[in-house]
């Protein structure tokens, strides 16, 4: 192309140079006659000034194609030029132009491999679309921008086919037509997304470095420090230099590491997603959280949270001293009001007349329920702080079945109610504590009890279901409406009312069961319908028999 | 008749307790307000069963039997506690200060005797 148009340059100038000479020759010539003293005859002069003018629209022709000829070069050059640089730009930055509705008709590879998509899938479209969330507001604004002929220039979020963010610096100015209407935008993009992760990470390192908390990155194999945070630093006393070659053996770093082993391994037998666990290290006590995380390398890290829980752990101390100081507070004058009214009742002063007696019996049976609810409410709160104790033994079910039914008899005989018992297995053998299950299912009888109708039945049943016993308490109550079913366990839920007005109940008997049960690895439910009575039960994993006898053994022995 | 000695620092409850035992026709009582007094009128009284308040002001419950348990006469009088704090750690604790049984606050009158003749005779 360069050779060729050089050449053509050369045989441009090559005519001008002929054309030049002609004319200087033939204007020449009558000068030159006259001088010479020739005569020329006239009919020559009309000749030499056709000759002249031929030359002369021989010279314009040779001058108007030179000039055309350069400016088509020039022109050509700058084509060039420009391809070059859309090509450099093409290659560099993501590009897209639209029309004046804002929809997309030309997107440049850049831009579709940036974000994921075929053109197809964007060609039509408006560019909204491609902007990420919230950020569809700032495109309308940009749009308005470009309306007025204003150019905008800032960052944009856009969305990839995938659903990441791609962070992008973005130039967007407004495409004109010939006659200056704006006829759509041109954008100039860039990715980067990179350098904004860059300087997100670098705040989010910095936010954990400064946290509060202790926060740990150990290598799983080796349990040794990848990562410490200031609070653990400080509390250890190592520098960053120090900590990298320690491990939680070491005794400065005063993790127990057999202990730490024996918590972690459901999580690193992948049972489990994290652990979290109370534990005291020196004398403050700590909630360690320990989960798996996979860092850029790919090679997965234990992540170790220690939060300080002294300041909750006093607090709860100091909860359960003044609620265990209530409860003496409380149940002292109660000791003196039940038993001075339980005398009376009992003829122990003298006999008493029939309507005093009755007064007295209201005023008895609700300082028993008062009694009752602070009972709850001790236990409530000992559930809530976790201080509930349990002794948990292998041992058969139906021991601590009889013991309530037992326990429940005047209560049964109250309401003139019977209790039956079916298919009671003293074999089936589970482990629980006995005084707190003896609660559950005198808590269930009494139910019974109270929602039986006189002279009615009450069934205790036992039955093995794929490895769990379940003890039932049947009675033919008026059951309980379907939709309180699901609130039957929560605090306070009494959904219906006794036969008998004058039960005591809390509402709250049902919720310290669940409470009971789910500490025991049981559980409890209920079927019920409205008319024909309401079956509550409790479920134990079943264990094995053999083991439970010898560790009965054990236990007589002891 | 059991020579019983009561050592409760409310005065109510040694009301509601001296009428319980009375009632069960079991029991010859002396009443004290406090571990002090306790300590002063044993010797003379020479009881042969101990039922003892556990949080009194001044000496405690524990810590009047404590005391006891230190003469001779009294090493191995059966002691039975009365406690309004039922959690079955201190009962365990109060145990293993060599009661024989602990009776829960609020108790039944009506009982209290025959609770204390079980304890006995366990």
């Amino acid at each position: 192309m360069i050779g060729e148009g050089s050449r053509t340059m050369k045989s441009e100038r090559f005519k001008l140079k002929i054309a030049i000479m002609a004319l200087g020759l033939v204007l020449a010539v009558p000068p030159v006659a006259h001088l010479a003293g020739w005569q020329l005859p006239d009919i020559a002069y009309p000749f030499l000034l056709t000759a002249t003018g031929l030359f002369l629209a021989m010279l314009a022709k040779v001058l108007f194609h030179r000039s055309k000829g350069a400016l088509e070069n020039e022109l050509e050059a700058h084509q060039r030029q420009l391809l070059q640089e859309a090509s450099a730009l093409n290659h560099h930055a993501m590009v897209c132009l639209t029309d004046t509705n804002a929809k997309m008709f030309h997107v440049n590879e850049k831009m579709l491999a940036t974000l994921g998509y075929e053109a197809s899938e964007l060609i039509g479209k408006t560019a909204g679309h491609v902007y990420d969330g919230d950020n569809v507001e700032l495109f309308e604004e940009i749009r308005a921008g470009l309306a007025s002929g204003r150019p905008w220039s800032g960052e944009t979020r856009l969305k990839h086919k995938n659903g990441s963010t791609v962070w992008t610096l973005a130039t967007v100015i407004p495409h004109l037509d010939r006659q200056g209407n704006l006829a759509g935008s041109i954008s100039i993009r860039n990715d980067i997304t990179a350098a904004k992760m860059d300087v997100e990470q670098k705040d989010m390192h910095a936010a954990l470095h400064k946290l509060w908390d202790e926060v740990y990155i150990l290598d799983p194999q080796t349990f040794s420090y990848v990562y410490m945070n200031e609070a653990s630093m400080a509390r250890l006393g190592l520098s960053e230099d120090e900590y990298r070659c320690k491990s939680v053996r070491h005794g400065e770093c005063q993790i127990d590491e057999q202990q730490f082993r024996d918590r972690i391994a459901p999580l690193l037998s992948g049972e489990v997603d994290h652990v979290n666990y109370p534990d005291v290290i020196g004398k403050t006590h700590y909630d360690v959280r320990v989960q798996k995380v996979s860092t850029f390398a790919g090679q997965p890290k234990l992540l170790v949270v220690l939060r300080d829980t002294s300041e909750q752990a006093e607090v709860e101390r100091v909860k359960a001293e003044l609620l265990s100081t209530i409860s003496h507070e409380l149940r002292t004058p109660m000791t003196s009001i039940k038993g001075a009214m339980g005398l009376l009742l009992s003829n122990a002063a003298g006999d008493l007349p029939q309507k005093a007696r009755d007064m007295l019996s209201i005023a008895y049976r609700n300082a028993d329920r008062l009694v009752m609810i602070i009972n709850d409410i001790l236990d409530i709160e000992k559930i809530a702080a976790g201080q509930m104790e349990f002794d948990l033994q292998a041992q058969p079910l139906v021991d601590v079945i009889e013991e309530a039914i037992a326990a429940n008899e005047q209560f049964a005989n109250r309401f003139d109610v019977t209790v039956e018992t079916h298919d009671l297995d003293a074999k089936a053998v589970a482990s629980y504590d006995f005084g707190r299950t003896l609660q559950v299912l005198t808590n269930l009888l009494s139910n019974a009890a109270k929602f039986s109708p006189p002279g009615g039945t009450i069934n205790v049943l036992m039955e093995r279901k794929s490895g769990r016993i379940r003890v039932s308490v049947q009675d033919f109550g008026p059951g309980i409406p379907r939709e309180s079913q699901k609130r039957i366990f929560e605090r306070f839920a009494q959904v219906a009312k006794a036969t008998n007005s004058a039960v005591a109940s809390t509402g709250l008997g049902l919720h310290i069961s669940r409470a009971i049960m789910e500490q025991q690895q049981g559980t409890i439910g209920l079927d019920s319908e409205e008319g024909v009575g309401s079956t509550f039960y409790i479920e134990f994993p079943a264990v094995n028999h053999e083991l439970s006898a010898k560790e009965k053994q054990v236990g007589f022995a002891g | 008749m059991l020579r019983l000695m009561h050592v409760e620092d409310d005065e109510d409850i040694r009301e509601v307790a001296k009428m319980a035992l009375e009632l069960s026709g079991k029991f010859e009582l002396l009443q004290c307000e406090s571990g002090e007094e306790a300590l002063k009128k044993a010797p003379e009284f020479m009881p042969e069963v101990l039922l003892l308040d556990v949080m009194m002001p001044g000496m405690s419950g524990p810590t009047t039997l404590e005391t006891l348990r230190k003469m001779d006469a009294f090493r191995d009088t059966p002691a039975i506690f009365m406690t309004a704090r039922a959690q079955p750690a201190e009962i365990e604790e109060l145990k293993a200060i060599s009661a024989i049984a602990v009776v829960v606050k609020p108790f039944d009158p009506i009982t209290l005797g025959d609770q204390i003749m079980d304890a006995l005779n366990a």
